[in-house]
């Protein structure tokens, strides 16, 4: 189930009222509403966010591409089965959702992070992937002891994937030392082709 | 924009373009100046009398901020010919009734035919020249009232949209048709060191102005501005006008907020406000004492922040 709503010419609210009937008319799938200016494109970002779907955008020749994933549906379109993937090592994806390893001392979680990076490095064979999300993505930034600890592992062949709305969140995207920015939709596909270990 | 014109050297201009200021304040002798202001709007509800109100309390607001008292206006009309009469006289005869709330009288007016309707006053009003108040006079040590709630613009969208209860749509023809006599007359009795309103520029851009041309920083206490209930919950359904991003844009690092800010309350600062309420900038021996009047004149106000030393930045939000 896949719509799309073209918005271009409209003032807001037009483009949140239009993404709004059109979700409201689905139980679950993906609906694409396509914007032209930067307020309908943060106003719908934020009305789908806040209405709880996953949300991601692209910017493409002066238009935004505003891909909302609504419920179950849409997961399953975009997600590989898991199944079918080669369960080795060389298919380990590690999804970092923080910058300091578990709850407690935040001075402790900092100096784990740190050993759990020189030890990746160390691990055969390397991870596939590393996915930056939420505070994970303050580690390939400017200041943090992990970028090069990253550098190295991006020398050897793991893909770094960094979040783009985290780094807009924490205002870091123009900081970015290492890897690629990406959005939910990569992030998900991504994770379909390998075993997803979750470093929270 | 009006840095383009050419300066202006003549002593009696009290006020002029230079300072961002609400209006021009001219001295006509030792104990008078002239204020001089016009506004003027397409309408953004469709009741015409209320329209009517609203852009009358938002062209006289500019006299009170610079402490002053309106004694005369004339109306600025555009007007479709396709649209039934009635409604124009409905527009003016909001205008009349609210320029009569202030004491002040209607002179006449000029009219043009228009595709959009747009109603508005040029409002003249006088003020003691050494009890005039500006946007400059801001000094550190000083706290920060705000006389109306914010939320109006965000409200206005929602409304376009069909997707703003009755209640918030209220509240906000409320507080946009209100009058800022009550809130300009109680700074006079106290005293205080600057003033200007909140217009479409939103708080913060208003409020860094005032920080602009007073050379100093202001610490903004986000908790503590009062915001139209329903507000937070339109600005997280995305019911946010263009303008509240242009002036997020255009105020860049001139304002810095705390982490601890949520989105939604950020939202609400940058909002372009239609006949917004007063930002005075008082000391802080008098605030108390200010605040009491105001909440005996029924006043919305509130204590939203205080003036420190000029920093890196204008506004500081926490």
């Amino acid at each position: 189930m896949k719509k799309e709503i073209n918005n271009c010419g409209l003032a807001c609210p037009q483009p949140v009222l239009n993404t709004k009937k059109a979700l409201d008319e689905i139980e679950s799938g993906i609906v694409v509403s396509i914007v032209d200016n930067e307020a309908a494109k943060e106003n719908v970002t934020r009305f789908a966010q806040n209405a709880g779907h996953d949300v991601s955008f692209e910017e493409n020749d002066g238009k935004y591409i505003i891909t909302i994933i609504k419920g179950e549906g849409g997961q399953e379109e975009v997600a590989v089965p898991v199944k079918e993937v080669e369960q080795t090592a060389a298919s380990t994806i590690y999804l970092i959702t923080t910058d300091s390893i578990g709850q407690g001392a935040p001075e402790l979680g900092y100096t784990l992070m740190k050993s759990f990076f020189i030890s990746i490095k160390a691990v055969e064979p390397i991870p596939k992937a590393l996915i930056l999300m939420n505070a994970g993505v303050k580690l390939a930034c400017t200041g943090s002891k992990a970028v090069e600890d990253l550098q190295e592992l991006e020398k050897k062949g793991t893909e770094i994937i960094a979040c783009g709305t985290c780094l807009d969140y924490y205002k870091q995207k123009d900081k970015l030392e290492v890897g690629k920015v990406s959005n939910m939709f990569e992030i998900i596909s991504k994770m379909g082709t390998g075993k997803v270990i979750t470093i929270a | 924009m009006l840095r383009h014109l050419p300066k202006i050297n003549d002593p009696n201009l009290l006020v002029g373009p230079e300072t961002s200021d609400d209006a021009a304040v001219y001295r006509v002798s030792d104990d008078t100046a002239v204020i001089q202001t016009l506004d003027f709007f397409p309408p953004m509800v469709d009741d015409p009398y209320i329209f009517g109100q609203i852009a009358a309390a938002n062209a006289l607001s500019d006299v009170y901020a610079m402490g002053g008292r309106p004694l005369l206006a004339l109306n600025i009309v555009c007007f479709p010919n396709c649209l039934d009469v009635k409604v124009l006289k409905e527009i003016l005869r909001g205008g009349a009734d609210k320029v009569n709330e202030a004491g002040a009288v209607i002179a006449g007016g000029h009219s043009v035919e228009d595709n959009e309707p747009k109603y508005g006053l040029a409002v003249c009003g006088i003020v003691q020249p050494d009890k005039m108040l500006s946007n400059s006079g801001a000094v550190p040590g000083d706290m920060l009232v705000l006389t109306k709630p914010l939320g109006t613009g965000i409200i206005n969208t929602a409304i376009k949209g069909d997707i703003a209860s009755e209640e918030t749509a209220a509240l906000a023809v409320k507080y946009m048709s209100m009058l800022n006599n009550k809130a300009a007359e109680a700074m006079l009795k106290v005293g205080v060191n600057a003033c200007t309103d909140i217009t479409g520029f939103g708080f913060l851009g208003h409020a860094a102005e005032m920080a602009r041309a007073s050379n100093v920083t202001l610490e903004i206490w986000s908790k503590e501005c009062p915001v139209i209930p329903g507000v937070k919950d339109l600005a997280m359904m995305g019911m946010i006008p263009a303008g509240a991003y242009n002036n997020r844009y255009h105020l860049g690092d001139n304002v810095v907020f705390d982490l601890s800010v949520p989105r939604e309350i950020q939202d609400v600062l940058f909002d372009p406000q239609t006949s917004g309420g007063l930002l005075i900038s008082v000391s802080k021996n008098k605030a108390h004492h200010l605040m009491e009047i105001l909440k005996q004149e029924q006043v919305p106000a509130a204590l939203v922040g205080c003036v420190t030393s000029k920093n890196n930045t204008l506004i500081s939000v926490r």
